[in-house]
């Protein structure tokens, strides 16, 4: 079942990350917005595959071949992160646990949820929000990156620090978002109709978590003296590299919000207010994951390369290329390049790289 | 043929009487149709009574609460054996469902034809009250037990359908928990109907016989009430039976259900633990 609320959600996380990408990478300046596109990825994988099972058991698809499927699936984006972080981020950075190699280990992990009760993911959940922050302080978190990257030595220690909790998307706290997403997934598409959650129950507990998330927000600006001592561990202010208690939350209550508000507006009955909106957002949302890889590609490579052709550091460009216009000006650029780019893959079926996926795991 | 053609008897005597019955909740305040008994928590009550003319007045009702047109006929001795044919046929042609049986008895003194739907009593008018109060009894349990039936047929198909589940329920299975309970339920009334029926079909016969304790005896055989309520009881036990086994399966799978989630909530307070203790063994190797 293909919705149009979540194409919308799946589109405007791959336009912020796009946006985002090119400013940060090409000049150095990290806009305000940036924190919400890998959030909105990570709880539509959980989404999705609620989704994604419940078409496979209405095809009466054996629990064993469903388990093949999204094993391999895993494995598949978890292999894709470490190509992807050496072909695009360069071999020494093979281990920085980006985005990718974590939703790989994200379905496995989902693969152990479909087997449980809500009640016990939602505890897992819990546990994994709580005991993040403290993960942080176990592994000495500030001695792994240096200004604002991270920056690991090649040991085993290093590199199971950074899976765990140091790495740009650890499993300590984001494992939250897939979990959650397959959880409100359930309530809401829940095969019999009386047990279904409408639209609003998602607005709700998004804007439960958002208001918990300002609220510790202005707790910590309220009384500074929170910010030290062991309160100070909870309360980390509002950043994406660690994600905080606050980030989570906050990040969660808006993509549920959003979520909901979007299922309210698109997902209802014979709702097509923006027909035209709906067909580029489903455009998008269906290339995802080769845009998301596309842009890394084509907004990357010309650094290291301009580099390496003039005898410099290979990275001796990233971050100072251009100004933040320019580099905005490009985001936008290759995201209107690439809808007519997509449709003509669409028109002569040249499959993506989800295309690849499906074939090689389904 | 038409069935009026065939007969000497044009129309139907002075005194005759059309009665519309339905069946209401022994509660209602509506008095009791001729007297009879209520059976299964419902009793007759009368809704309309007319006095037809012509036999093509014997019709079935539009109104579907009716469930029984009742015919009482005041005839004479003599005049009986030719009702019994002419009644027959009316029933046969308009009240009978193809293949269903149409019943016809022929007793001293009283005719009766009874179909699903339909009841003829013949009888001399100063006999004619006792002996369709009579019918009327034997006519609502045999109606009763028929539903009873048909409701039992009908729970077969179901019953195929959740059969796999008396064996092995999964998590997927517990979205049949409400089907199950209902189709459960329904057992257990169709159960209790039956229980309440069976004194009724079971009665001993009354010494010294009347024309009424005759009629309903008489009737009773006629319909094979007593087979019928034996095999109903049977085909319900084995429907039962594979509820009680799905009901046996869905408890114990509940129960391990909540045995597994406290199991698993502990093992992912564990689990963290062991990752924490990890991490702090990775933190302390890195500074080393």
């Amino acid at each position: 079942m293909r919705l149009k609320s979540i194409d919308l959600l799946r589109c405007t996380a791959i336009v912020i990350m796009v946006v985002v990408h090119f400013v940060e990478n090409l000049s150095g300046l990290v806009p305000t917005f940036s924190g919400f596109g890998a959030p909105l990825f990570a709880l539509l994988s959980g989404l999705s595959y609620r989704l994604w099972l419940d078409a496979q058991h209405a095809r009466g698809v054996s629990d064993a071949l469903i388990t093949l499927r999204t094993v391999r699936r895993g494995l598949f984006l978890f292999a894709a992160g470490f190509v992807f972080n050496v072909l695009v981020w360069l071999p020494e950075d093979t281990f920085n646990w980006d985005v990718l190699t974590f939703l790989g280990v994200g379905y496995l992990a989902l693969e152990w949820a479909r087997r449980m009760r809500p009640s016990v993911v939602a505890c897992a959940c819990a546990v994994i929000f709580v005991l993040s922050p403290a993960a942080r302080v176990a592994v000495d978190y500030a001695s792994f990156w240096s200004s604002g990257s991270y920056d690991p030595d090649f040991t085993p220690s290093d590199v199971l620090s950074g899976f765990f909790a140091t790495g740009y998307f650890p499993l300590f706290p984001w494992l939250c978002y897939p979990l959650l997403g397959f959880i409100v997934a359930g309530e809401l598409f829940a095969a019999q109709a009386t047990r279904r959650r409408s639209w609003a129950w998602s607005a709700k507990l998004g804007a439960g978590l958002l208001a918990a998330s300002l609220g510790a927000l202005a707790l910590r600006a309220a009384w500074p003296a929170l910010a030290s001592g062991i309160a100070g561990r909870w309360l980390g202010g509002w950043t994406n590299y660690p994600a905080t208690p606050e980030f989570v939350s906050g990040t969660l209550g808006v993509a549920l919000l959003y979520f909901g508000v979007a299922q309210r507006w698109l997902d209802a009955p014979g709702a097509t207010p923006w027909p035209r909106l709906e067909a580029v957002t489903g455009l998008y949302s269906r290339h995802a994951f080769t845009l998301y890889v596309l842009h890394h590609v084509v907004h990357l490579w010309p650094l290291w390369w301009l580099a390496h052709s003039r005898g410099e550091e290979l990275t001796s460009y990233w971050k100072k290329a251009l100004g933040a216009g320019p580099a905005l000006a490009l985001g936008l650029v290759f995201l209107l390049v690439c809808g007519p780019l997509l449709a003509w893959m669409e028109r002569r079926r040249v499959p993506g790289i989800e295309g690849f996926m499906r074939w090689v795991c389904d | 043929m038409n069935s009026t053609t065939r007969t000497n008897i044009p129309s139907f005597p002075a005194g005759t009487r059309l009665v519309a019955i339905a069946l209401a909740p022994l509660t209602d305040p509506a008095a009791a149709c001729l007297g009879a008994n209520g059976v299964g928590g419902r009793k007759p009550v009368e809704r309309a009574s007319t006095a037809p003319q012509q036999l093509q007045e014997f019709a079935p009702s539009a109104d579907p609460q009716i469930t029984l047109q009742l015919l009482l006929v005041p005839c004479e001795d003599d005049e009986q054996p030719e009702w019994a044919h002419v009644l027959r046929d009316a029933l046969k042609e308009r009240f009978a469902a193809p293949g269903a049986p149409c019943t016809v008895l022929q007793l001293p003194g009283a005719v009766l034809a009874h179909s699903e739907r339909a009841l003829a009593v013949c009888a001399p008018a100063e006999r004619l009250a006792q002996t369709a109060r009579a019918a009327l009894e034997g006519a609502c349990v045999a109606q009763e037990l028929h539903e009873i039936e048909a409701a039992i047929e009908a729970g077969w198909a179901p019953m195929e359908q959740v059969a796999p589940l008396a064996f092995e329920f999964d998590e997927r299975s517990l979205e049949r928990r409400p089907e199950l309970a209902a189709r459960f339920v329904a057992l257990v009334g169709l159960r209790s109907r039956l229980a309440q029926l069976s004194p009724r079909i079971l009665a001993p016969q009354v010494y010294p016989p009347t024309l009424a304790s005759q009629v309903g005896e008489r009737l009773r055989e006629r319909l094979r009430l007593q087979e019928r309520l034996d095999a109903a009881g049977g085909r319900l036990e084995a429907q039962e039976r594979v509820f009680e086994l799905c009901s046996q399966r869905l408890t114990e799978f509940s129960l391990a259900r909540r045995g597994h989630t406290l199991e698993w909530i502990i093992i992912v307070f564990l689990a963290a633990q062991t990752v924490l203790w990890l991490l702090d063994l990775l933190g302390s190797a890195s500074k080393s």
